[in-house]
């Protein structure tokens, strides 16, 4: 019923501006001035008109209008406006670059295009600005994008440093991590103290906690949707930093001016080359990783484009005779097509891989270790501008994912093989369709209404187990290569409309449907490289789930001001966990150690920020409810899921004392995670035990933290602009709990005491950043 | 792992520190704690009771001392119990064959009953300790530690699912805690070699090496217990309180074991 509604509502909407008078397209591509990157999401808009586009993913837009001259306003937040006299008599091609606007004196900088957070009928979305991102202090004075949206409103950490994120009181497996389209599986280096973004290659960051766009699926909570740079098409360009426990280095230029260009960009940390200089006693010791992104693309025409991108990354941890290393790769072959002034296509071939391996060699016994997850994927996007009331999107996608869930082997003396175990590899296929389309309704009402279909199949050769309740296997069925022995059809409806209060005010509501096929189990707390992907199956059901939210936006004093309030409620379903006591170490049966459970999460957003002015910044504040409940699992009633932060504020502030230097900081509290503590204790076996009550139904101590920044500028002319970049990580030196154990007091003994790991003092680091020209 | 990563931030960072903080825990009723053995070997099933006490309490452990406990074999065998003082009580001259299934009954005027019952599992046999010089112990050890460790080698039980432990006596004295269970999966129905990662030993020591073939229900018991590794729990993903088989209403277990054992002399 629905997606017929949609259908129709959908074919009105594009015929009836089609029985007007005769149309012209104005299209073409928006671009930085300076190195001719495409500017994404920028805005073409008919002077003094509601009517306008953004442009998309690659810079592109389409403006169809009836035959006549229009003053057209390109913008583009940061940059200047420019103002083009269009007489439209026939369809045109326009290629804009804009200039960005260099000082913050100078007030001719778009704040235009800055009110499209209110306009658009997107909700829910955060856009991270990487340049202002760039000022926000952090640990090691390290910039990291994940990191920076933890300060975002309905976002929250994982841990003290961690770059793991929930998201609307999501799980940590529900977010969409792309890069250039390529799901990134495991996105933290060294532990999750960084992601494995390194900025200097970026160039768009978009994370999208709801009213989620029917282009993405796959996960339930969130999409972060991560571009790369393209390159300076225009001149050889490079930039760098060199900090304590890291240096990068990036170059770009072009491959023929204006038609082709190149990124290199790489990041190496020296931890243990530090740690050897500090002690003997780490000269065995390893322990670096390093992020490799390389991106290329060239025009072959004025309607096509190709580029290839791609990332590879590694953690390598290494001590005497063991050693543990992981890393993803992605890749991303796209082409871009122009069918017409108003139908773009991209068509991308993707591939993304995670894995690790563990390895010790003692004694003559050889022990390794490994598992992973890797796709291929395929995908077409189509961007239709019939009329500038619509925006049609569809494409489709398929994905092909292989699940390695473990290899063990046990080697002694170095000779004979004495043992081992693999965990039987699974295969599967992800296909889905979608169509949606922005309207706009009337200079008031814009509507977006979309469908996606997603189908998920599980592929041979495989044997599928049935269990009891004792988890032991009661029946298999062996199926071979190539078979398809298990599918799932869904249909994921997604809307969300906006509504024009007064010039600077919206209304806006949004609700979406997600489907996630794909499972993380993790046994600790903490983001680990060894945590397992699985897929769905006819035992561990597809999770699901709704989102509402509901929001009013507002900008004021000529956009200098933004202001969001949001509320939501999600409902999950089809949730896994393990059991307790489950066996998860290279467990063949492991589906048989699973519960399945049920979610909800509901909160207020708030959100405040100043875009404008030598004094820049923002304040969130959260305030959210989230909880579990499983069956088997605290007596079926709900509990608190870990992540649950009843508070969660982020103040973030930018302040320009001249034109070299620039003063931030940033403060964060929140409440404590959910946990559970013991209730008491017993004896077994003459060791002591600890006695415990409800699932997480304690809390740890609340979190909060200060830093400060200062950067520098020390040289800025045409060629060449360096500068230093000072941060204090915990300015106070809170000591905010990691975790907390019981031990014997070492002055009662017989008594117990509560301990508690801090991971950070106070950490101040500096870090010198160059760019040439 | 993890442990040795964080040494390695602390001293690289002057970071990640340990302190004792006040926190305030809640308290719980008094849980029964039962702990049931019947070594086959010995013919004897020795049960001990006792009671939970709040986290933060010192001192010992209540134990129950008005129980009637009732054992009974398959095979028709059925035993009491004589009650020995500090919550332990004992049946001596217990036939037991393996695959005979056991079903034990405690009853307690104060504190319920309960019931619970496990199946004799076979015995096995070692083959072989080996003595090794274990240099660098990756994972840390203090330095008062021994550098021998001792590998016990012994023939898989075919045809089914064996569960065992190894656990070891230094100079005739028991090493309590220190314990390592192990299945059959890893070389099935072949020989089993496993280390006695536990403890590392020093040259001229006298350690008697003991393999129980277990019980299921008491494999996965200490399995889970190990996992939770005492007060402040180890590595469990979330903490819990590991039940065996007398379900929900004690905690604790039945549990019946073979024993074989070997002494050697460390070289």
């Amino acid at each position: 019923m629905l997606k017929r509604t949609i259908f129709i509502g959908l074919c009105f909407a594009l015929i009836t501006p089609l029985l007007k008078a005769q149309n012209f397209t104005l299209s073409g591509y928006l671009r930085d001035k300076e190195t001719g990157e495409e500017l994404l999401y920028g805005s073409v808009a008919v002077k003094n008109t509601s009517d306008g586009v953004t442009t998309n993913e690659y810079g592109f837009y389409s403006l169809t209008l009836p035959a006549g001259n229009y003053e057209i306003v390109y913008s583009y937040v940061g940059y200047q406006d420019q103002l083009m006299q269009v007489e439209l008599n026939e369809d045109r091609r326009i290629d804009i670059e804009l200039g960005s606007g260099m000082t913050l004196e100078e007030v001719v900088v778009s704040s235009k295009e800055a009110d499209q957070n209110v306009r658009s009928t997107e909700m829910s979305v955060a856009t991270l600005d990487i340049q202002d991102a760039k000022l926000v202090p952090v640990l090691f004075g390290e910039q990291d994008v994940l990191k920076t949206i933890q300060l975002l409103p309905g976002v929250s950490s994982n841990s003290d440093g961690d770059s793991g994120f929930f998201v609307r009181g999501g799980d940590a497996d529900q977010n969409l991590i792309l890069l250039d389209e390529a799901p990134v599986y495991n996105a933290s280096h060294l532990l999750g103290f960084f992601s494995v973004f390194n900025s200097d290659a970026l160039k768009d960051v978009k994370l999208y906690k709801g009213g989620i766009p029917s282009q993405y699926g796959g996960r339930l909570s969130s999409v972060l949707d991560i571009r790369m740079k393209n390159g300076n098409s225009k001149n050889w360009t490079g930039s760098g930093g060199i900090g304590l426990i890291s240096s990068r280095l990036t170059l770009e230029g072009p491959i023929q001016k204006d038609n082709g260009s190149v990124i290199i960009s790489g990041r190496r940390t020296y931890a243990d080359l530090l740690l050897r200089a500090f002690s003997d006693d780490f000269s065995d010791t390893e322990l670096y990783f390093y992020d490799f992104n390389v991106k290329a693309n060239y025009k072959l025409g004025e309607k096509d484009r190709i580029y290839a991108s791609g990332y590879f990354g590694r953690d390598v941890f290494g001590f005497g005779d063991a050693g543990l290393d992981w890393g993803n790769a992605t890749g991303t072959l796209r082409w871009n097509h122009i069918f017409s002034d108003k139908l773009f296509s991209n068509t991308s071939i993707i591939y993304s891989d995670f894995d690790y391996g563990f390895g010790v060699n003692n004694a003559g016994t050889a022990i390794e270790l490994s598992g992973g997850i890797d796709n291929y994927a395929i995908r077409q996007d189509f961007n239709w501008y019939p009329n500038p009331k619509n925006s049609v999107q569809f494409g489709w996608d398929a994905t092909y994912y292989q699940f390695d869930s473990g290899t063990f082997t046990i080697n002694q003396d170095n000779n004979e093989d004495t043992g081992g175990i693999t965990i039987p590899s699974q295969n599967a296929l992800e296909a889905s369709f979608y169509l949606d389309n922005e309207q706009k309704v009337d200079d008031r009402l814009s509507l977006y209404y979309g469908i996606r279909m997603s189908t998920f199949s599980n592929i041979g050769a495989f044997d599928v187990k049935t269990y009891n309740e004792e988890d032991e296997v009661i029946s298999t069925t062996s199926y071979g290569s190539g078979d398809i022995y298990n599918t799932y059809l869904n249909f994921e409806p997604r809307f969300s409309a906006s509504y024009l209060l007064n010039n600077t005010s919206f209304v806006k509501a949004s609700y979406n449907r997600m489907n996630q096929y794909l499972h993380l189990l993790s046994n600790s707390t903490a983001s680990s490289p060894t945590d397992i992907w699985i897929p769905s199956t006819e035992l561990v059901k597809p999770s699901v789930a709704d989102q509402v939210a509901v929001g009013y936006f507002k900008n004021f004093k000529d956009n200098a001001y933004e202001f969001s309030v949001e509320t939501y409620y999600k409902w999950l379903d089809n949730l896994v966990e393990y059991e307790d006591g489950a066996e998860t170490f290279l467990n063949e049966d492991l589906e048989a150690e699973l519960e399945f459970g049920q979610g909800r999460a509901y909160g207020i957003e708030f959100y405040l920020k100043k875009n404008t002015g030598r004094f820049k910044g923002w304040v969130s504040y959260t305030l959210s409810k989230s909880e579990r409940q499983f069956d088997n699992i605290n007596n079926g009633a709900w509990f608190s899921a870990r992540q649950d932060r009843t508070h969660d504020l982020s103040i973030v502030a930018t302040y320009q004392l001249s034109p070299k230097l620039t003063l931030s900081g940033s403060w964060v509290y929140y409440t404590g995670d959910a946990v559970t503590f013991p209730v008491g204790k017993y004896e077994i076996d003459g060791q002591l035990q600890t006695l415990y009550s409800g699932r997480n139904g304690d809390r740890i101590p609340d979190y909060h933290r200060m830093d400060l920044g200062l950067t520098w500028t020390l040289q800025d002319t045409k060629k060449w602009h360096s500068d230093l970049n000072f941060s204090i990580y915990n300015v106070y030196n809170r000591h905010n709990t990691y975790s907390i154990d019981f031990s014997e007091s070492e002055n009662t003994p017989g008594e117990y005491e509560a301990v508690q790991t801090y991971l950070f003092g106070v950490v101040p680091s500096v870090t010198w950043n160059f760019s040439f020209k | 792992m993890k442990s040795k990563i964080l040494i390695i931030l602390s001293v690289f960072f002057l970071a990640s520190c340990e302190e004792v903080i006040e926190l305030d825990l809640s308290t719980s009723e008094p849980q029964v704690i039962i702990e049931a053995n019947l070594d086959v070997a010995d013919q004897i099933c020795e049960v001990n009771l006792s009671l939970s006490n709040n986290f933060y309490d010192s001192g010992e452990f209540e134990k129950i001392e008005d129980a009637e406990i009732t054992l009974m074999g398959g095979n028709g065998g059925v035993y009491t119990f004589d009650y020995l003082g500090e919550g332990n009580y004992a049946a001596n001259d217990v036939i037991a064959m393996a695959g005979e299934q056991f079903t034990i009954q405690i009853l307690s005027a104060t504190y319920g009953s309960f019931t619970a019952s496990a199946i004799t599992p076979k015995a096995a046999k070692i083959e072989e300790i080996t003595v090794d010089e274990f240099e660098g112990n990756p994972f840390g050890g203090d330095d008062d530690d021994g550098d021998r460790r001792l590998t016990v080698e012994w023939e898989d039980i075919v045809g089914e699912e064996s569960f065992f432990r190894i656990q070891a006596y230094l100079n005739g004295v028991y090493l309590e805690g220190s314990y390592v269970m192990a299945d059959d999966r890893f070389g099935e129905d072949g020989t089993l070699i496993r280390p006695f990662s536990e403890e590392f030993f020093n040259v001229g020591d006298e350690v008697e090496i003991q393999l129980l073939t277990t019980s299921k229900e008491y494999y996965d018991y200490f399995t889970a217990i190990a996992e939770g590794g005492g007060p402040g729990g180890g590595n469990a993903a979330v903490p819990y309180n590991p039940q065996a088989n007398f379900g929900e209403d004690a905690l604790g277990y039945f549990g019946i074991w073979q024993k074989a054992s070997k002494l050697v002399i460390v070289e």
